[in-house]
């Protein structure tokens, strides 16, 4: 894992789902293109801002804008997209384009999209216009893979998906179906969401709560380690986990399950896993469990250390799509955790824990922080923390 | 590093103090080779047991005889760490120059057993004689701190053990019950030991492994240690079934008077001076089956590292590490190798089970010695 950055505490309380979401979507924007993501390697080569021209702002960025951008310094550079979608169904100037299978996900669709794709020779997969200047377009589809394989998530995108053909997909990275308050006893009742995104140069993560409660909806991409054996093999070590769902606790039943299918949206979570030894194959579903043998309560916190420290643990990924299956590896960037409430953080401050509402005691995950300050700490910044 | 052992070897059936005595002179001759020399391995101590006149086996002259024990300094170990190698078939582990001793908290009892000892300034623990000359003895207690501080496994041996004061305890490696062939195979690195058993020719392995653990990220033990000993009672021992070849519960496990179905430790990570403490294994039952092992898809031996803690109350609990010399497989016949020969795959019988991926010397067959002194590399 090289030296994470990120956006946190992304706090917007304009009452207004529509201007809520579009206030992440443009601190997202923001700090992609600031000099922290610049240290992670990440550059903008396409955008459309519908309205504010080649720029993001808060104010003028319109409906179905999108972002495009490549994790250059990544060991097999990817290329994502992020489309910001405020009301009815997904549009122009943003087509194709669908959110979970559908082009009104949530059915409010105030939502912002993302979707990954590598080609295997390291080139370029953006089959859009790049010129960066607020009125890009996408292509149909929206990936090629310009005569070499092409890996794109999430798995509907792929062989053999459902939206192969335009791969026009795209999973939720945050999205909001209600517009409850946040129930903080001390800043009760404050409207709004909380949002942070987290990357390094080989990995991203999406750790959003659209209601402002403890719970979350998570979305991971990044490489993993592969297994033992297969390090020579698996040259694209690289999966989305995606929850989908607008607002989960992070149950078993998010835990061990399947991530992505070849019908967009067909079940409860998206993502995929590139094809661990045959990149021709492209992108399939994945398999997410954690190495879970010491998380519970009778060895959580870690007691052999001192302090008293809770572990963190890889997350076991495995192709999972029959006639394809294999073990592939874990995770490093995104770990699991037993016991911690939600919003806690290591001692150091980075690594903080997101997962389930309200609760300790229960299976969390884990993701890079920015040893200054604790998750909850905000109460109301749109513009958020970037390090 | 280079891994050395003596593979395949087959002892005598129908006798307790034949297949013992092979067992423990197979083993003492290949820690006495150019192999052990090569690792760094060398010998402190000896005794040639009871009635023992020299180092041979029961048919030869000299031979060795119960209670014989040899202690072993592993140099080169990352903390160097000494070995006790011991039998006896005389229901009795304290026979002539070997008491103190006793074999998962028993002395009436027959066996082949190990100890190990260590301490954290690499100095070493042995209180006994060193004049390797076969009519060694043993110090009281039989591991000692000096001015450091030790870590003796089993864990009876350790702080709070029932043997704690002589420090005299070491662990089964097998149970050959009612004698009948055995197969064994045994390992060594520079910073670990394997003894691999099928106690009844049947396909059913018993584990004894000894060595270094990749600490937990954020840990730097100053012993990063473990002992493990597998069940050895199924049927007068070796693993049965689909369970893994360690599976997870405690090592010690206590089951009864003065059994351990389990049996082992692992040294305390952060406080030395608590030293051995009750271990516990791990293993990934979620990615046991076809689809995951071996994989189709690529036709490739999968490998998984085997995760490992302590386990001993509310204040001592938790995930160390893990081990990466042995890990475990699923799916693979058990005895099969890897097309090299360099990996084998031992367990039990069941088919769709784990195995525990072994290092192999890339030329023997495994499970077609016919010898008592197996093949040594």
């Amino acid at each position: 894992m090289t030296t994470p950055h990120g956006i946190i505490e992304v706090v917007p309380s304009d009452p207004t789902n529509s201007y809520r979401t579009r206030e992440m979507f443009v601190s997202l924007q923001m700090f992609l293109t600031s000099s922290y993501a610049v240290a992670a390697g990440i550059t903008r080569i396409a955008c459309q801002s519908n309205g504010a021209g080649g720029g993001f702002d808060y104010v003028n960025t319109g409906n179905n804008a999108f972002a495009v951008y490549e994790w250059t310094a990544a060991t097999k550079p990817f290329y994502v997209m992020f489309h910001l979608s405020m009301s009815g169904t997904l549009g122009t100037p943003g087509l194709p384009a669908l959110i979970d299978g559908v082009s009104n996900v949530f059915g409010t669709c105030e939502a912002i999209g993302v979707s990954v794709a590598m080609r295997s020779d390291g080139g370029n997969p953006w089959n859009g216009t790049t010129f960066d200047n607020g009125y890009d377009t996408k292509g149909t589809p929206v990936w090629t893979s310009g005569g070499s394989d092409l890996l794109v998530w999430p798995r509907s995108n792929a062989a053999g998906g459902n939206t192969a053909t335009n791969a026009e997909n795209m999973v939720s990275l945050f999205g909001i179906v209600n517009n409850a308050p946040i129930t903080d006893p001390v800043h009760n009742p404050v409207l709004g969401s909380r949002f942070h995104f987290l990357c390094d140069q080989e990995n991203f993560a999406s750790v959003s709560s659209p209601d402002g409660d403890y719970r979350n909806h998570h979305v991971f991409f990044g490489r993993y380690n592969p297994v033992h054996g297969t390090e020579a093999t698996n040259l694209f070590p690289y999966a989305m986990i995606a929850s989908k769902q607008y607002s989960v606790n992070f149950d078993p039943s998010v835990i061990y399950t399947t991530y992505g299918s070849t019908v967009a949206g067909s079940i409860p979570f998206e993502g995929g896993i590139a094809h661990t030894s045959d990149p021709s194959q492209g992108v399939k579903s994945v398999y997410l469990c954690a190495q879970d043998g010491f998380l519970n309560a009778g060895h959580q916190p870690n007691t052999t250390m001192s302090p008293a420290t809770y572990d963190e643990m890889p997350f076991w990924l495995a192709m999972n799509e029959g006639p394809n299956w294999s073990i592939a590896g874990t995770t490093d960037f995104f770990r699991a955790v037993f016991g911690p409430f939600a919003w806690d953080t290591t001692y150091a401050l980075d690594r903080a824990v997101f997962g389930t509402y309200n609760a300790t005691g229960r299976q969390m995950y884990t993701v890079p922080w920015n040893a200054a300050v604790a998750p909850g700490t905000s109460w109301s910044s749109r513009s958020g923390t970037m390090f | 590093m280079a891994t050395h052992g003596v593979i395949d070897a087959k002892t005598w059936p129908a006798d307790t103090t034949k297949t013992l005595n092979e067992r423990y002179v197979t083993i003492v001759d290949f820690l006495l080779s150019a192999h052990a020399a090569s690792l760094g391995i060398s010998q402190v101590a000896s005794y040639y047991g009871s009635t023992g006149t020299g180092h041979g086996y029961w048919d030869q002259s000299p031979h060795v005889s119960d209670g014989a024990f040899t202690v072993w300094a592993f140099n080169n170990a990352t903390v160097p760490f000494y070995m006790l190698v011991s039998y006896n078939a005389v229901g009795n582990t304290q026979v002539g120059n070997s008491n103190p001793c006793a074999q998962d908290d028993r002395t009436a009892v027959n066996g082949l057993y190990f100890a190990f000892a260590q301490r954290v300034d690499g100095t070493n623990p042995w209180n006994g004689s060193t004049n390797v000359n076969g009519l060694d003895t043993k110090g009281t207690p039989v591991w000692t701190p000096g001015g450091s501080n030790l870590y003796a496994w089993p864990r009876t041996n350790s702080v709070g053990g029932s043997r704690s004061t002589n420090v005299e305890d070491a662990m089964g490696t097998g149970d050959p019950g009612t004698p009948v062939w055995t197969r064994f195979h045994f390992f060594c690195d520079e910073n670990h030991v394997l003894l691999a058993s099928d106690e009844q020719l049947d396909g059913g392995y018993a584990f004894t492994f000894f060595g270094k653990y990749t600490p937990r990220n954020g840990t730097t033990p100053a012993c990063p240690y473990i002992a493990l000993r597998s069940n050895t009672s199924y049927g007068g021992g070796g693993q049965q079934g689909e369970n893994p070849p360690f599976p997870t519960t405690t090592y010690p496990h206590f089951s009864g008077y003065s059994v351990y179905d389990y049996n082992g430790g692992i040294a305390h990570p952060s406080d030395p001076t608590k030293g051995v403490l009750t271990a516990q294994p791990d293993y990934m039952p979620n990615l046991a089956g076809a689809q995951f092992f071996p994989t189709p898809a690529t036709g490739q031996v999968l490998e998984l590292p085997i995760p490992v803690g302590m386990s001993e109350g509310s204040s001592n609990a938790g995930y160390c590490g893990y081990i990466d010399w042995i890990r475990y497989s699923w799916g693979m016949a058990n005895q099969s190798m890897t097309s090299d020969k360099l990996k084998a795959f031992l367990g039990s019988m069941t088919l769709q089970a784990w195995k525990l991926s072994v290092p192999w010397d890339g030329v023997t067959s495994c499970g077609t010695g016919q010898t008592r002194e197996g093949t040594q590399f």
